[in-house]
């Protein structure tokens, strides 16, 4: 199986992550053919903290790989994790989904109560044009 | 200063037909060309939220006779963080002869919209007309939020002689309205597509569809005051202290008293009103004596209820965002001798508050009516009399008697008036004040005339970073792969998406917590 090693400095949310391709190995799978989270054998990774398995069934997927056990012999035993955003973005982009948050499309009259709104508050007056007179007059009632 | 920034592409087109292009920066910098000299210069952010702005000022030999049109134009397109701007326009025009520089500026939406025209600023204020020259600036900032750009247009004109004009004549929307360009945090939603007009599933038989009559206030009652079982005058000071000289004048009273024990008894109330009632001039009558009074006849009422116009206030959107409604912002009302109430700003917002009083002046009660441009919203009332004491006993029967001797008219009944009016020297008068405040009538009295309202609007505290970082709310529905930048998903169905549970169960997670395209 061959596996390809990146270094990347992207945010693990980031649907396209910015890869740095170090190198390319080949790796033995440990166990049975875990696509979600595999781990795999291999030889010297260098700086890598990200890889592509080829091959079926994981067919190009990513993995994030997580913190290792020191090599032996020059070969260490990696734990993968899917990343899913980047295995699988050529589909789900074609999903239709309703968005709750969104940077560039915002409908601001949609309550947002993460809003950061301070406790204090600007105070506005506002007069009307008029009223009652200003002095007074006086009403005489009689009856009869 | 430099404008240009992150991939922004700009072209000027100068009258001779040169073109400044830039990728990424357009400099400070002087071109001449046909002996005008040209000065373009901006600065360098444009970002969401922000504006930049885009000077440029051609220095124009107004003295010349020719009458010239000297045009320039801009066009802008680009891509802001990531998002394609559709190209637009802009096109400036002076016109110039013999001495005189009129100026127009024209939005070309290239292929969105039509040339708009802003009236030139000179058209209306007189053309400039100076021997010296003339030094036209244009500002031009355009901004950029949620999806929308603005543009804001204005023109200075300075002369050699040292006079210095500024026009800021438009804000000229280009996708959308606005009055003024803000800086620090986008607002102004855009179109939601998924706004809908109608129900297609759910409620079968809901149209969505509703008309609203229009609750106006209705006209005051024509009453003729007391139909004859009373009368109510306008009395002057003078009058006053004439009329108490008159009651106690022995010869008077004889007149009177045939028929009552005193001439008190026929006084029902006098009350002190900041209200002016329509009347008449007439005889003071008490009884069936006419009082003539030297210093001269009182007004008499022609109807006891008349309405005061206190005008309206508008409330613009402030934010143009949620927080333009309850909670956020909140609003009182200060309604003379009413006190202060609660507004529900949610009926006022980005509309306009309409007050009118309606005034009893036999009871001194008085009605706020409070309406938007749509109608009638809410009423409070008060009471706006203050009693004057006649004597030891007060007037609050006395009034009680006359409306039953009035129900009575009314009913046919007219004995009921002999009945009320035995109860008039009995009991207290006190005027009630309906106010969040405790505060008195009487002290009402002495409180502010004219009502106002007092707005309370949140202070946003909105770090830069919050749309990259958190996003605002959206709530449409939309194609992934067509949106850029922070997304949090709702809900979604990953139907088509060819992977394990594990993995769209991992993604479905992902999303909903929020990714970045």
């Amino acid at each position: 199986m061959v596996i390809k090693l990146y270094s990347t400095s992207s945010d693990s949310s980031d649907v396209n992550k910015s890869l740095t391709l170090l190198g390319e190995r080949e790796c033995e799978i440990k166990g049975t053919n875990n696509i979600f989270s595999p781990v795999i054998i291999v030889k010297d990774i260098g700086a890598a903290n990200y890889c592509q398995i080829m091959g079926s069934p994981y067919n190009g997927r990513y993995y994030f790989i997580r913190p290792q056990n020191p090599a032996a012999h020059g070969v260490v035993t990696l734990n993968l994790q899917d990343d899913v955003l980047m295995s699988l973005k050529s589909q789900f982009l074609n999903e239709t989904g309703i968005i709750l948050r969104q940077e560039n499309s915002a409908n601001l009259y949609l309550a947002d109560n993460q809003f950061p709104v301070e406790a204090k508050k600007e105070t506005f007056f506002k007069e009307f044009s008029s009223g009652f007179e200003t002095g007074f007059k006086y009403y005489l009632t009689i009856g009869g | 200063m430099a404008i240009g920034k992150k991939g922004r592409i700009c072209t000027i087109t100068y009258p001779n037909g040169n073109q400044f292009t830039s990728s990424l920066a357009i400099y400070t910098g002087t071109v001449e060309s046909n002996g005008y000299i040209l000065k373009a210069n901006a600065d360098s952010a444009i970002s969401r939220g922000e504006c930049f702005t885009f000077d440029f000022y051609p220095e124009i030999d107004s003295s010349q006779s020719t009458a010239t049109w000297h045009e320039w134009r801009f066009q802008f397109s680009g891509n802001i963080n990531g998002i394609p701007l559709p190209a637009f326009g802009v096109q400036m025009r002076s016109f110039i002869t013999s001495g005189r520089v009129q100026t127009d500026v024209h939005i070309n939406g290239c292929s969105i919209g039509s040339t708009t025209l802003i009236p030139s600023p000179t058209a209306s204020g007189g053309a400039i007309r100076e021997s010296g020259g003339v030094q036209l600036k244009w500002y031009m900032m355009i901004s950029y939020r949620a999806g929308e750009i603005y543009i804001y247009i204005g023109l200075r004109e300075s002369s050699t002689q040292g006079l210095y004009l500024t026009y800021m004549p438009k804000a000229t929307p280009y996708f959308n309205a606005t009055t003024e360009v803000e800086f620090g945090y986008p607002y102004g939603p855009s179109d939601n597509p998924d706004k809908y007009t109608s129900v297609e599933q759910g409620g079968q038989n809901a149209t969505m569809k509703d008309t609203s009559d229009p609750i106006d206030i209705d006209t005051l009652p024509s009453a003729v005051v007391g139909g004859g079982l009373f009368r109510i005058y306008e009395m002057s000071n003078v009058q006053l202290t004439n009329l108490s000289n008159i009651l106690v004048d022995p010869s008077i009273i004889q007149q009177i008293v045939r028929t009552v024990t005193s001439p008190m008894d026929y006084i029902i109330a006098l009350k002190a009103m900041p209200v002016d009632f329509p009347s008449y001039a007439a005889e003071l009558r008490i009884g069936n004596y006419e009082v003539s009074m030297s210093s001269g006849n009182p007004q008499r009422l022609s109807t006891y209820m008349t309405d005061i116009d206190c005008g309206e206030v508008a409330i613009p959107l402030y934010f143009d965002t949620f927080l333009d409604w309850s909670p956020y912002t909140s609003a009182t009302l200060y309604l003379p001798f009413i006190g202060y109430v609660n507004l529900n700003i949610d009926k006022f917002v980005n509309d306009k508050v309409k007050i009118k009083y309606r005034i009893d002046c036999v009871s001194g009660d008085c009605v706020a009516f409070v309406s938007n441009t749509s109608g009638l919203i809410a009423t409070y009332s008060g009471n706006c009399a203050y009693n004057l004491p006649l004597r030891a006993n007060d007037s609050s029967q006395m009034v009680g008697g006359l409306y039953s001797a009035l129900a009575g008219l009314v009913t046919g009944n007219a004995g009921q008036f002999a009945s009320g009016s035995i109860q008039l020297t009995s009991g207290v008068y006190k005027p009630n004040m309906v106010t969040t405040s405790g505060l008195s009538a009487n002290a009402g009295s002495m409180c502010n005339r004219k009502p106002y309202l007092i707005i309370e609007r949140p202070v946003i505290s909105l770090p830069k970073t919050y749309g990259h970082d958190k996003g605002y709310m959206s709530r449409i529905s939309a194609k992934l792969s067509t949106l850029k930048g922070y997304t949090q998903v709702e809900d979604i169905h990953l139907d088509n998406v060819n992977a394990t549970a594990e993995e769209k169960a991992e993604l479905e997670r992902l999303l909903k917590q929020g990714v970045i395209f």
